[in-house]
C-alpha cells in the first residue's frame, strides 16, 4: 500500500525532532531553567489545567444526576475524568494559544473558557478529535503542496 | 430514673427524639442551611454588578462580553435553586422531589462554571484576592451540585436493582 503524501507525513511526524534541535542549544544556553521559562506565563496554563479538571467534573455530575444510566463505578469515573481532563484543558488552552499567536484568529476570553471546558468535559474524545483533525488538516497541506507543484 | 424512653412513653406529644430521627433532623437542618446559602451566594455577584459601581466584581464583569446578562443569569439561577430550598424546608416528601433536586444541580452546576468565569476574567486584573474568592466559591457550588447527583444517582440505583431482584 502507497502512502499518500509521503513527504508531507514525514515532515509533519519529524516535527518534534526539529523543535528538539531548535530547543536543544536554547535549553544548553540558558544560565538558569528558571530564567528562560520563567517567563511563560505558567499561571494560565494552571488555570487551564483547573478549568479542564472542572469541565470533567461537569461531566461526571451531569452523569450522576440524569436518568440516562445508572452509574456503579463512582471513583473509578471519577480517577479517571481527574487523569485526563486536566492535560485536555492545557492541550486545548495550548492549540487555542497557537492559533492567537499564529495571527489566524481572535478569541475573545469567553470562546477560550468554554474550549477549555469543552475539552475537559470531552476527555479522551478531544484527543481523538484532536488526531483527527490534525491527520484532515495534513491530507489538505498535501493536497494543496501537490497542486502547487503542478504546472 | 428519668430516662429518654420512658419520657417518650409517658408524652403522648414528645419532644425527645430518638437517635436516628435526631440525625435526620440535623441533616435536614444542614441541607436547608446549604441550599438557601447557594441562593443568596448566586444573588451576591448579581447585586454588585448591578448595584456597586465602585466594587472590583462590577470592573471583573465589565471584561466580559455583557454584565448585565451575566447578573441577570445569576439571578435565574438563584430562582432555579429556590425551589429545592423551599421543598427540604416545608415538603421533603414531595412528588416531584426528584426533578426539582435535578433543576437545582444543574443550576448550581451553572453557577459555578459562571464563578469560574469570573475568576477566569479576574486574572487580567492580577489581582490573587479576587481570583481566589471566585474559585473559592466556584469549587464550593461544584461540591454540593456532586452531593446532590451523588444522591440521584444512589436513589436511582436503588429503584434498579430493586426491581431487578
Amino acid at each position: 500500500m502507497k502512502i499518500q503524501h509521503s513527504t508531507s507525513v514525514s515532515m509533519l511526524s519529524s516535527a518534534w525532532a526539529v523543535a528538539a534541535l531548535w530547543l536543544w542549544p536554547r535549553a544548553v544556553a540558558a544560565q538558569t531553567l528558571s530564567q528562560d521559562f520563567g517567563h511563560y506565563d505558567w499561571v494560565s496554563l494552571a488555570y487551564a489545567a483547573a478549568l479542564g479538571l472542572m469541565g470533567g467534573m461537569l461531566a461526571l455530575i451531569v452523569a450522576l444526576a440524569t436518568d440516562r444510566r445508572v452509574v456503579l463505578q463512582v471513583l473509578g469515573e471519577g480517577l479517571r475524568n481527574a487523569l485526563v481532563s486536566p492535560i485536555a484543558g492545557m492541550a486545548a488552552y495550548l492549540m487555542v494559544d497557537a492559533v492567537v499567536s499564529a495571527g489566524w484568529a481572535t478569541v475573545p476570553a469567553g470562546g477560550r473558557f468554554l474550549a477549555i471546558v469543552g475539552s475537559g468535559w470531552a476527555g479522551i474524545a478531544f484527543f481523538a478529535w484532536a488526531r483527527e483533525t490534525a491527520g484532515k488538516a495534513a491530507t489538505a497541506l498535501g493536497d494543496w503542496l501537490v497542486k502547487k507543484g503542478q504546472p | 430514673m428519668i430516662t429518654a424512653d420512658r419520657l417518650r412513653g409517658v408524652m403522648q406529644t414528645s419532644i425527645v427524639l430518638t437517635e436516628l430521627q435526631h440525625n435526620q433532623v440535623q441533616v435536614r437542618l444542614v441541607q436547608i442551611l446549604l441550599s438557601m446559602t447557594m441562593v443568596f451566594a448566586a444573588l451576591d455577584p448579581a447585586a454588585l454588578i448591578l448595584g456597586a459601581h465602585t466594587s472590583l466584581t462590577h470592573q471583573v464583569a465589565l471584561l466580559a462580553y455583557s454584565p448585565t446578562l451575566l447578573a441577570y443569569s445569576f439571578v435565574a439561577l438563584a430562582v432555579l435553586m429556590l425551589p429545592h430550598a423551599l421543598m427540604q424546608a416545608f415538603c421533603p416528601a414531595h412528588p416531584w422531589r426528584r426533578g426539582i433536586t435535578q433543576l437545582a444541580c444543574f443550576a448550581l452546576l451553572l453557577a459555578s462554571l459562571q464563578w469560574m468565569y469570573l475568576a477566569y476574567l479576574s486574572l487580567a486584573l492580577d489581582i490573587g484576592a479576587i481570583t481566589f474568592i471566585w474559585i473559592k466559591t466556584a469549587i464550593g457550588a461544584l461540591g454540593y451540585s456532586l452531593i446532590m447527583a451523588l444522591s440521584l444517582n444512589a436513589e436511582r440505583a436503588r429503584q434498579y436493582f430493586d426491581c431487578h431482584q
